[in-house]
């Protein structure tokens, strides 16, 4: 969607949407047409009006909780890749990784 | 019917607002389903609390509420998605990635390792390259400033604006003009190496012009009112009288254009020059004039 049904989708001034984009929260497609928004767009619009709004985050507290959220993302989908692949492994090599992990678990315990 | 919103946010019947939204706020914090995004109970957490201080956290609702106008249920929430829908796959493309959280397990010693860094470099976000081209100004545009479009075999045709007082090799930044950014990444600049040609008779050196300016006998004797072409339109100069070649005047100001400083100065060399054909008056006047005889331009070059 363009600038405009976005912003009304979300009911914030433009004002607003360019601390957005300046900050890096938001980083939408730029065509020849303007900036075009996506869905993940729209509920990043509603995760940071939760933030600066419900929550009552200031500017710099939106800024570390997105930069949070984004490293935390591509974390799990690092994770879920590694998983995955382990899921794909035959059953023996599969019980060697989570004997290992078990071992370490009890290990960082003691 | 939902519970009571006091109890879903843990607060008494006559708790103030501020401690409403106190409470709400750390709720909030807690369950929002974008901060606990493995969690999928979070969701249907957060949507009671919402909807608890949807009723109480408003202070006319709430005494609506509390007179019994309207019931628990009267806050129901429209259905929203939430950041995290989308994350399994910003998580690993797109411009949202962000491999801060694990680019360190790349740095080991194992075969894991080229996994990782490769993981947090390869997708994520570069700015383009920047692009390379050159173009050629005359002298006066560069001097003056001037707006000039080049067209590319690799691309849409460019509008350059040549600033005033440009030098001959001075490279002109376009910014966003090169290749397109990677993964969402910013647009790399094009860079514009302009080449000056040479003009017919001014010369820069530095942010000075330099010019030699003929004049006639006649101008060179008596002096007067002449006229100076320079790069910003001629002036008017008063010569004085037995003006000789080799002498410079200076005109301030009417060199090149330097951005944040005064503009060069323009350096004018005369240079007497006789008719083009022979005169009889002139020459007749030379043969009888004693002291143009007598004069000795090179005595001091011996021999």
């Amino acid at each position: 969607m363009d600038e405009r049904e976005f912003r009304l989708h979300l009911e914030i001034e433009t004002t607003v949407l360019e601390v957005w984009i300046s900050e890096g929260w938001l980083v939408p497609e730029v065509t020849d047409q303007g900036r075009n928004f996506r869905e993940a767009d729209i509920a990043r619009g509603q995760l940071i009006l939760d933030l600066s709004n419900a929550m009552g985050l200031n500017q710099p507290g939106v800024d570390v909780v997105m930069d949070l959220v984004d490293q935390l993302h591509s974390l799990r989908a690092t994770l879920r890749d590694l998983t995955d692949a382990v899921r794909r492994q035959p059953s023996d090599v599969q019980e060697h990784i989570l004997s290992e992990l078990t071992r370490v678990d009890v290990q960082k315990r003691r | 019917m939902s519970r009571d919103p006091y109890e879903v946010l843990g607060v008494k019947r006559d708790a103030p607002q501020k401690d409403i939204q106190n409470a709400y706020r750390k709720l909030a914090k807690k369950l929002h389903p974008d901060l606990n995004p493995g969690d999928k109970q979070a969701e249907d957490k957060f949507k009671e609390v919402s909807a608890a201080y949807g009723i109480v956290g408003d202070e006319e609702k709430r005494a609506r509420f509390d007179r019994g106008e309207i019931d628990s249920s009267g806050a129901e929430q429209a259905p929203r998605s939430y950041y995290r829908d989308y994350a399994a796959n910003e998580g690993q493309r797109g411009p949202y990635r962000n491999a801060g959280g694990f680019a360190d397990f790349g740095d080991a010693d194992d075969i894991f390792s080229n996994f990782f860094s490769r993981r947090s470099r390869g997708q994520s976000q570069m700015q383009g390259q920047d692009r390379h081209y050159s173009m050629e100004a005359n002298f006066l545009d560069a001097i003056n400033g001037a707006k000039k479009q080049i067209s590319l075999p690799d691309g849409p045709a460019l509008d350059v604006q040549i600033p005033p007082g440009t030098r001959d090799g001075q490279t002109l930044r376009l910014k966003g003009k090169g290749e397109p950014g990677i993964n969402g990444g910013k647009p790399g600049d094009a860079l514009i190496a302009v080449h000056v040609r040479p003009h017919r008779f001014y010369t820069r050196d530095g942010d000075d012009i330099r010019l030699e300016l003929p004049i006639s006998l006649t101008e060179a004797v008596l002096g007067g009112k002449i006229r100076v072409p320079t790069p910003s339109g001629p002036v008017t100069v008063t010569l004085q009288p037995n003006s000789n070649t080799g002498k410079v005047l200076r005109l301030k100001g009417k060199g090149a254009p330097v951005r944040g400083k005064e503009n060069g100065d323009a350096y004018v060399t005369l240079k007497v020059v006789l008719p083009d054909a022979a005169d009889p008056e002139l020459t007749r006047f030379a043969s009888e004039w004693e002291a143009g005889k007598t004069q000795d331009p090179r005595k001091t070059m011996g021999g």
